[in-house]
């Protein structure tokens, strides 16, 4: 576990963004104006020219073609034969033959190469190009460097390249997604990638883990183990794979998440058989409770300023969303319609209060309004998922644009990604243990960068 | 066992702070605070027995109503039966953990199988157990006897199961 960990910073140190100034100096035109159509940005991937692997520039091909498809503003060809044989044409040719790719897109056209550099073992610096298919003119060149093994990882640099340079947005194309599955009687921590790639086991309890949470600051995963017996409150850090004990109190020490600074958590704790919300600092000390009721109190979530905190409570009968601050004053509730209202969690934007509510029959994901706070008003509910089979667990992504789920519309409970606003729905995991409460977390560039 | 030596020792040493903390407190008048700390309740005592402990000795489960933790009638009947045992066998310990249906969060559910499983307790310290011989401990939904997704498997599911393990 060490030597990997140690192997991983060296990679990603190697990995350098070269000369974004050589595409500045490119004339941007015509970006804007079909940003602003709502017609789709088309664009054709070729795969990467390479002299030993012709597959790794396939997987590359399909992993932009994927993150820029999913980023919601661009409609890739998805015709990779043709693509193909237009990448021979212009091998051939010694020049792009605009023409034949005009066949696959009316916009813009990526192209690349990968080389091994000669001088360090196992590592290759990729290139990547944009061309207008129109006019010829080249709108973005970038080069990468980085280990063979990592392909992937700049594959998707290159896809948040292309979409900062596009829409002016930060993509989520390196990004992970933390959750739990079942292994025999028990489940354990996982992460993935944000596009199901590159699976791995993070615990090993023989027990259970359960409810992942991210930090956004810092490399690190909140989540509850029974690993010795009582549900324990536990820190893993991704970069040392070392793990810490945030609470142990007898009873449940469970929901933990950060403040958007890093510096507090804020998690559910049970003493006496009550879940009351706390406060804990981030080293595990100083532990104050913000709650006083004799119903459940759980599932807290910081507001993206840290001065507010929405929870779920049944203090009224049915659970149902509350916010406070964060020192536990000025309680209000937020949900009223809907009968059971849980799990909620709050958009990075801060304008959102998104959570599991439970209709007619199954939980939809669902959000309400989250502004102006101090003002009692109607916030109806927005329902995002209306399908069969119940939908839970919602996680924003760190920029609030894309919402992860549990869902076992398909038989099992597995994840699935949409839009914010409910669009685009697509099945992310096919666990043969289920996947269950994901947290959605931060790049893996940001987090290794520190 | 060890486990159950352990966790009773640690409620008895945080029991025997709390008192003290408390004189103290009457003397300053820090009561409040005093009590605030005393509130988040005893550490695990990091006992390694395995996660998921097997029944010695089969007591009789109890049943909820849906997103309930109220005893019911008939519940009351079968923990009587529990408590005299446990009080002539003095040298048992148990363990009750509560359990839920598939209904609701997960997070809920932890909530609501913690809130089950100590509804229990106090019914049977009521009935003349001695607290310190119980540990209670919240599954949620996550082990159900049932994995079925009906009413039928839910009204098993909602129960407080039983261990217990012998010193």
């Amino acid at each position: 576990m060490k030597r990997e960990t140690a192997a991983l910073i060296t990679i990603i140190g190697a990995l350098t963004l070269a000369a974004p100034s050589i595409a500045r100096a490119v004339t941007v035109h015509n970006i804007k104006s079909t940003r602003h159509d709502s017609k789709m940005i088309e664009i054709a991937i070729a795969p990467l020219e390479s002299r030993s692997n012709a597959r790794a520039g396939i997987e590359f091909a399909k992993v932009v073609s994927f993150d820029l498809k999913f980023s919601g503003y661009f409609d890739p060809s998805e015709d990779l034969a043709a693509a193909l044989k237009s990448a021979e044409r212009d091998k051939a040719r010694g020049s792009i033959d605009f023409a034949s790719w005009r066949k696959l897109t009316s916009h813009f056209l990526l192209k690349g190469a990968i080389e091994t550099d000669p001088g360090k073992r196992g590592k290759v610096t990729l290139s990547a190009s944009i061309y207008n298919v129109g006019n010829g003119a080249n709108l973005f060149r970038k080069r990468y460097t980085g280990y063979q093994e990592q392909l992937r990882l700049m594959a998707h640099m290159v896809s948040d390249d292309i979409l900062d340079r596009f829409t002016g947005e930060k993509g989520v194309a390196t990004t992970r997604i933390a959750y739990t599955s079942r292994l025999d009687r028990g489940k354990d921590l996982f992460m993935i990638d944000y596009d199901g790639a590159n699976r791995q086991r993070l615990t090993n309890d023989r027990s259970l883990v359960l409810f992942p949470a991210f930090s956004q600051r810092k490399n690190q995963i909140l989540f509850t183990s029974y690993t010795r017996r009582n549900p324990d409150l536990y820190l893993l850090d991704l970069i040392s794979r070392e793990r810490s004990v945030v609470s142990k109190k007898l009873g449940l020490n469970t929901t933990g998440e950060f403040d958007p600074v890093g510096d507090r958590i804020v998690f559910s704790l049970s003493y006496r058989g009550n879940s009351e919300i706390y406060i804990v600092n981030a080293d595990g000390s100083g532990a104050r409770k913000i709650t006083q009721a004799r119903s459940i109190e759980t599932s807290p979530t910081f507001s993206p300023d840290g001065r507010s905190i929405a929870f779920t409570s049944d203090r009224n009968g049915s659970p149902q969303i509350y916010v406070m601050r964060d020192d536990g004053s000025d309680v209000r509730r937020m949900t009223h319609t809907g009968r059971y209202n849980e799990s909620p969690t709050w958009s990075p934007t801060g304008d959102y209060i998104a959570f599991s509510s439970l209709g007619d029959g199954n939980f939809d994901i669902a959000m309400i309004d989250a502004t102006d706070l101090d003002r009692d008003r109607a916030r109806p509910l927005i329902h995002l998922t209306n399908q069969p089979g119940n939908d839970e667990s919602p996680s924003f992504s760190p920029r609030g644009r894309h919402i992860v789920f549990s869902s076992n519309r398909s038989g099992t409970k597995q994840l699935y990604l949409m839009n914010r606003s409910g669009a685009n729905q697509t099945q992310l995991t096919s666990s043969s243990g289920g996947a269950f409460s994901p947290s959605w977390g931060g790049s893996i560039l940001d987090a290794l960068t520190e | 066992m060890r486990l159950f030596e352990l966790s009773s020792a640690a409620r008895w040493t945080t029991l025997v702070m709390a008192t003290m903390a408390l004189t103290l407190a009457g003397a300053c008048s820090k009561k409040a605070k005093v009590e605030a700390e005393q509130d988040v309740g005893a550490d695990n005592p990091d006992a390694s027995a395995p996660p998921f402990v097997e029944a010695q000795m089969e007591l009789e489960n109890i049943y909820f109503d849906y997103n309930e933790a109220m005893i019911r009638e008939e519940a009351k009947a079968v923990l009587a039966a529990h408590a005299e045992w446990l009080k002539a066998n003095e040298n048992v310990q148990l363990q009750i953990e509560g359990h839920c249906d598939e209904r609701g969060t997960e997070e809920y559910n932890l909530a609501l199988g913690e809130l089950r499983a100590n509804a229990v307790k106090d019914y049977l310290v009521s009935m003349g157990v001695n607290s310190d011989r119980i540990y209670t401990i919240s599954y949620g939904e996550e082990l159900p006897v049932d994995p079925e997704h009906n009413e039928a498997a839910w009204a098993k599911n909602r129960r407080a199961q039983f261990s217990v393990t012998y010193q």
